[in-house]
């Protein structure tokens, strides 16, 4: 596959090294010969200076060959520009833009997009995509990640097994006979940074990070398993009024569980901004990490604190602090991969990645087979696919034991006729079955594979 | 129905110039465009949606795309020898250098289906891709199509 990325800057930086990491070919475009130096440096990309949306920049870059473009710059309209020149001059099937603007993003104007008017198949907003995702987390109590899938009939849950936790020390093959009431599948085992799909004699250890299918209902149900029953967190400071925290305070002033929410932005015009924005949530001017600032917002009753400025480091100390003051739970984006790695060690609850959220978007435009969504999970370790199992594709008439499953992938949940099967050794997959997959990162040729029809499917 | 019915002698194309999967479909779905009348965009668009369930490319340099359209009320057969192979995520990884595209009505289940079986029993046979391969004119490449499939009814 030939992607032409345009913009070199953090979001691009994160989908050319995530698709370049696989075969694709990669060819990206920015404006500022440093950006494009840096990404040559450490990635195995072409790169072109030049304006994103200049057609004779973007035939420069292989245009014409190219099977996906994702305009990505900071600017939208060299986005929308930059999908319209590579379909009208340059054909390009599919085109991917970021667009952040909220007024291009109204419903009511959805219209513009489509191949008569403003050609862009897919709109990214990763940080409204961040902000949906630290909703989620608030949302469920004890999660380090909550991902919904076939239309929130299923969820993928990430949850840190604590010590109370009571299916430690024991073979996952004996779960299902020990605990016939929890129908979950685990897909995921992270210990001392290593993530791996477990097999039937993998055995939990407390302090593990584990991911897992459950129906939504059953999503406490399982939490309360893995020694979670925390309460949900009503009270929420969030440190930064940039665009993700201004959607999430949005987010949480119409959200239906009753949410009390301040937010601390240091910039006063930003600030004052804020304060004009939104309604119900009480903004205030000043440092995350000035003690007396922190007091003002009532930290002490405070049951989550969202850590979302643009700084990594005011993140994790901000952080920090606040559980010092008692704050029980901090959740924390970071941009550096390294730091996301050392958070969870220095006592930060739940680490916020950008990067798995806005490369997902992607994927699931890349992937082969009928797709509904795709999930990057933990840096690479693998991706979580949703999509529909089709007549003459592999999956479909044998039973989970017999398809013999390539190593490394596993079947999560099946949807069919709206009812959510957890699957079992003996479950088979039927034509037309909506099915989760999960394949670590060797693995996901091998699933794209599993997924496709053979020549007599019309 | 014979190929004969299915393929067009104008919807031959001897030395198709292409230097990827998407430009050798997008030059084919024009072609078509030409010959059913329906947009261009629209064939383009059904054919890479097809080939994202899973490629067309059977194999032995082969492929056969195809896609379901409304607006037309018959099959179409499009046949072309590229100049250089492509790569086409076949199944056997080899670059494809001929390639039979098939565009159908909506609703056209078991017609469609005969027609791709007739297309893929064709190409199956070695002997009948070495002539293909070899035949540089347009003209020449219709009456192969049609005498190979006459020897072979017989």
């Amino acid at each position: 596959m030939r992607v032409l990325i345009c913009g070199a800057g953090q979001v691009g930086f994160n989908i050319a090294r995530y698709l370049a990491a696989e075969d694709a070919d990669i060819t990206v475009v920015d404006r500022r010969p440093d950006l494009i130096r840096k990404i040559q440096d450490q990635l195995d990309v072409q790169a072109v200076v030049g304006h994103a949306a200049h057609p004779a920049t973007l035939e420069q870059a292989g245009a014409n060959t190219a099977d996906m473009l994702i305009a990505v710059t900071p600017t939208d309209e060299v986005n929308m520009v930059a999908c319209q020149v590579a379909h009208s001059l340059f054909k390009v099937p599919t085109k991917i833009a970021r667009v952040r603007s909220q007024s291009y993003l109204s419903p009511i104007w959805a219209d513009l997009y489509s191949r008569e008017n403003v050609p862009i198949d897919v709109i990214i907003s990763p940080e409204y995509e961040v902000a949906q995702s630290v909703t989620r987390l608030l949302e469920v109590p004890g999660a380090l990640d909550v991902i919904p899938l076939c239309d929130d009939k299923v969820r993928l849950v990430g949850a840190r097994a604590s010590s109370k936790c009571p299916i430690l020390n024991t073979p996952l093959r004996q779960l299902s006979q020990l605990f016939p009431e929890l129908s979950i599948v685990i897909l995921g085992i992270i210990r001392d940074d290593k993530a791996w799909v477990p097999t039937g004699d993998d055995i939990m250890q407390p302090g593990d990070d584990v991911y897992f299918i459950t129906e939504t209902a059953k999503t406490q149900r399982a939490l309360a398993v893995f020694g979670h029953e925390d309460q949900l967190s009503s009270r929420v400071v969030i440190f930064g009024g940039g665009n993700i925290g201004l959607a999430l305070a949005k987010n949480l002033e119409d959200h239906p569980l009753s949410f009390n929410s301040k937010l601390i932005e240091m910039d006063e015009d930003r600030a004052e901004y804020a304060a004009k924005t939104l309604s119900s949530t009480v903004v205030i001017h000043g440092d995350a990490l000035d003690a007396d600032i922190l007091e003002e917002a009532g930290i002490k009753t405070t049951d989550t604190v969202v850590a979302i400025t643009d700084s990594d480091e005011t993140n994790i100390l901000a952080s920090l602090l606040a559980k010092r003051h008692g704050v029980k739970r901090a959740i924390t984006l970071t941009n550096k991969p390294d730091y996301s790695r050392l958070v969870s060690h220095l006592g930060i609850d739940t680490a916020i990645n950008p990067r798995d959220i806005t490369v997902s978007t992607i994927l699931q435009h890349v992937r082969r087979g009928r797709i509904h969504s795709v999930h990057a999970l933990h840096e690479g370790f693998g991706e979580l696919i949703e999509a529909d199992a089709l007549e003459t594709s592999e999956l479909v008439g044998k039973s989970i034991k017999s398809a013999s499953l390539p190593h490394g992938v596993l079947l999560g949940a099946i949807v069919r006729d709206g009812a959510v099967i957890i699957p079992r050794g003996n479950t088979t997959v039927q034509a037309g079955d909506r099915v989760v997959l999960f394949a670590d990162a060797d693995s996901i040729r091998k699933v794209e594979k599993l997924f496709a029809v053979r020549l007599t499917y019309i | 129905m014979t190929l004969a019915d299915l393929i067009a002698p104008n919807a031959v194309i001897p030395a198709l110039r292409a230097n990827s999967k998407k430009q050798a479909l997008q030059l084919l779905a024009q072609k078509a465009a030409d010959v059913t009348g329906l947009a261009e965009g629209d064939i383009l668009e059904g054919l890479l949606d097809r080939e994202r369930l899973g490629s067309t490319g059977v194999g032995n340099g082969i492929a056969i795309p195809h896609a379901k359209l409304t607006g037309i009320d018959r099959l179409y057969g499009i046949f072309a020898r590229l100049d250089q192979p492509v790569d086409f995520d076949s199944i056997d990884d080899q670059p494809v250098d001929l390639i039979c595209l098939l565009i159908a009505p909506e609703g056209a289940g078991a017609d469609h289906l005969k027609a791709l079986a007739r297309v893929s029993r064709l190409l199956r046979d070695k002997s009948i891709c070495e002539k293909l391969r070899g035949a540089t004119e347009a003209d020449a490449l219709y009456a192969l199509l049609l005498d190979s499939e006459r020897s072979r009814a017989a």
